[in-house]
């Protein structure tokens, strides 16, 4: 170990306070700013600016919404895609009231003619842990309850589709210190009480199945599910122990068998892992693993060779960038806009973010032109044709792969904040649903 | 605003960044409760600025900057226990495998070191942030930064903490 290694060693060593466990105050912390922010609140100077937010707002509302009303959902186009063109003739839609509340942290799919949605937290922080769910259907707009779980309350589950079921796995069983989504901070890891069990939904038959218990013993924390066609994958961290950095394993879940089986150990990375995030890509499974100040590695799992192995780049290429939630095309990994995983100084925020899009093989990552709403923290969704991209606030925009242009679509017409950090998101072939604890659930599609 | 996106996403970030600040802020005072009261303070401004940060990785840095100027405050308005001295106390021996835990001995010798050179050791080996974005931090010059690390690494190797036959650096 050099000399460097020996103070990081040291310093590590000397970190760690007496006087047991380091708890977060969460609740604590969040009364007392809540507390400070309504005593900045009081005195004239707010109802003075109150009062001109209302004269502000009043016509912006009334020129935005043409004074009609909002307009009914279009016939949607028979096709499994929508390309950049159609989604900027695309219009939102608010849908029916779903039977139970809107949640964060649940597990969702789209099974090609319903959106499934179980689990996850719903209420105002802190919430309540969930053990319904419930499936939309656009054809008919419709909501159905669905059969009870075998699963316990729990939010923050890895889940896929895997084409005959909804695969539901992990999670956590507590919202203390406080663990309502894996996704929100792109798969930051938090403690919490891990779960290691998981169930599958057949929605023909309407049944529940346990799954038999996973090697992955204790559970994990921002656990992923990604189908590789013969496999559920399931990687994540194993619950931390000092500091927030990970031993990141996986396994994978076969239906046919009904068994799992570790997977290979990752290559040695030399640094502790902070965050990650991954995506499926056919038989092949991409992961990020962010080092809190040294960047980002990237690695790529084969399934058919049960082999994992690094992508080219390292910590000092472009893969090095942000973390804005991988997606997948089918020819190409796009990693939308993100602020670096490394640290930056106060009064110093990144801005001008954009994008980057590689295709697997090849080493060239191309940088994607800088969208409108890429310094917001967007959520993107890939549409089969198109990035859909939306940010709280309401905004919305999409990008055309093949002209790699943006075009700004309406705002959404209700709030949207709490569902695109911490909902439900699903593309359905015609539109995208977004459905969270605060408003109605909304569509956007062409 | 209760249970805003706001809220939620800062009590998210608390969850998962607390128990880290509080290690770096041990580091910086050498006091559980001075950092857990450290790190609090600092949570609640960046609570206020939440809107301009967007980004965890903004989050994070800005209640780290804020800690560490707090710090540096707090300790010339004060923390008058200590007193930096140019060499270690004696009793950071490096004999840290029998009576003296590793912890404490490492406690000892960043209270040994002058708060600039203890903060620029903590965000160096501990934060692993590069001497430019330690500069920005502190508000001072990369050569202070490198100067200031310099010193505290002879404190430590003077100290019989490191060995000396290796210079390296990163």
């Amino acid at each position: 170990m050099n000399e460097a290694g020996r103070v990081h060693a040291l310093l590590d060593a000397g970190a760690e306070p007496p006087g047991g466990p380091v708890l977060p105050p969460v609740a604590e912390l969040l009364a007392r700013a809540r507390t400070g922010r309504r005593r900045r609140r009081v005195g004239l100077v707010s109802l003075v600016a109150i009062g001109c937010a209302l004269i502000i707002a009043v016509p912006f509302v009334v020129i935005r919404n043409g004074g009609r009303p909002l307009e009914e959902p279009a016939v949607y186009p028979s096709v499994r895609s929508a390309t950049a063109a159609e989604l900027a003739r695309g219009r939102w839609d608010v849908l029916p009231q779903s039977p139970v509340p809107g949640r964060i942290g649940a597990a969702a799919v789209w099974t090609g003619d319903e959106m499934v949605v179980w689990g996850g937290a719903s209420g105002t922080y802190p919430g309540t842990l969930r053990a319904d769910g419930v499936a939309y259907e656009p054809g008919t707009r419709t909501w159905r309850m669905l059969p009870p779980s075998p699963l316990g309350a729990r939010s923050g589950t890895a889940s896929v589709w895997t084409g005959h079921a909804m695969f539901v796995w992990g999670g956590y069983d507590s919202l203390y210190p406080l663990v309502v989504s894996t996704s929100a901070l792109g798969g930051i890891f938090a403690p919490g009480h891990a779960t290691n069990s998981g169930a599958l939904y057949d929605p023909d038959r309407r049944t529940w199945q346990v799954l038999p218990r996973s090697p992955l013993l204790g559970g994990l924390v921002s656990a992923r599910a990604l189908w590789t066609g013969r496999e559920v994958v399931v990687v994540g961290g194993r619950p931390p122990g000092r500091g927030n950095s990970v031993d990141v394993v996986a396994a994978a879940y076969n239906p046919t068998s009904h068994s799992w089986r570790m997977l290979p150990p990752l290559p040695p990375l030399g640094l502790r892992v902070s965050l990650l995030d991954a995506v499926g890509a056919g038989d092949r499974i991409y992961l990020w693993l962010g080092h809190l100040g040294a960047g980002v590695d990237m690695l790529e799992y084969d399934s058919r060779g049960n082999v994992w192995d690094s992508v080219s780049g390292g910590r000092d290429s472009k893969v090095s960038r942000g973390l804005g939630g991988p997606l997948w095309t089918g020819d190409e990994l796009i990693v939308p806009a993100a602020v670096a995983y490394r640290p930056t100084v106060m009064g110093h925020y990144e801005s001008n973010l954009y994008g980057e899009r590689l295709v697997p093989g090849t080493g060239d990552w191309r940088a994607m032109a800088h969208g409108p709403l890429d310094d917001r923290s967007p959520l993107s969704i890939w549409t089969g044709g198109a990035l859909l991209s939306l940010a709280q606030g309401g905004g919305a925009a999409v990008w055309d792969p093949a002209a790699d242009t943006w075009t700004r679509l309406p705002d959404a017409p209700v709030n949207i904040d709490e569902a695109v950090l911490f909902g439900s998101t699903i593309w359905t072939g015609r539109q995208v649903l977004l459905w969270g604890p605060q408003g109605p659930p909304v569509a956007f599609g062409a | 605003m209760a249970g805003s996106a706001a809220e939620r996403a800062f009590a998210e970030f608390v969850a998962a960044r607390y128990a880290r600040l509080v290690r770096t802020g041990y580091l910086l005072t050498g006091d559980r409760g001075h950092a857990e009261d450290l790190v609090q303070q600092a949570l609640l401004k960046t609570f206020r600025s939440w809107h301009r940060l967007e980004a965890e990785a903004n989050a994070e840095a800005y209640t780290r900057t804020t800690m560490l100027r707090m710090a540096l405050g707090w300790r010339r308005r004060r923390w008058n226990g200590e007193v930096p001295t140019g060499a270690l106390p004696e009793a950071a021996s490096a004999d840290h495998s029998s009576t003296v835990d590793t912890a404490e001995v490492v406690r000892r010798a960043l209270a040994g070191l002058p708060p600039g050179q203890r903060a620029v050791l903590v965000l160096r080996y501990f934060e692993d942030l590069s001497e430019a974005e330690i500069a920005e931090t502190l508000g001072c010059s990369p050569g202070t930064v490198k100067s200031r690390c310099s010193r505290a690494l002879a404190a430590l190797r003077a100290a019989g903490l490191l060995v000396e036959d290796s210079h390296k650096s990163r």
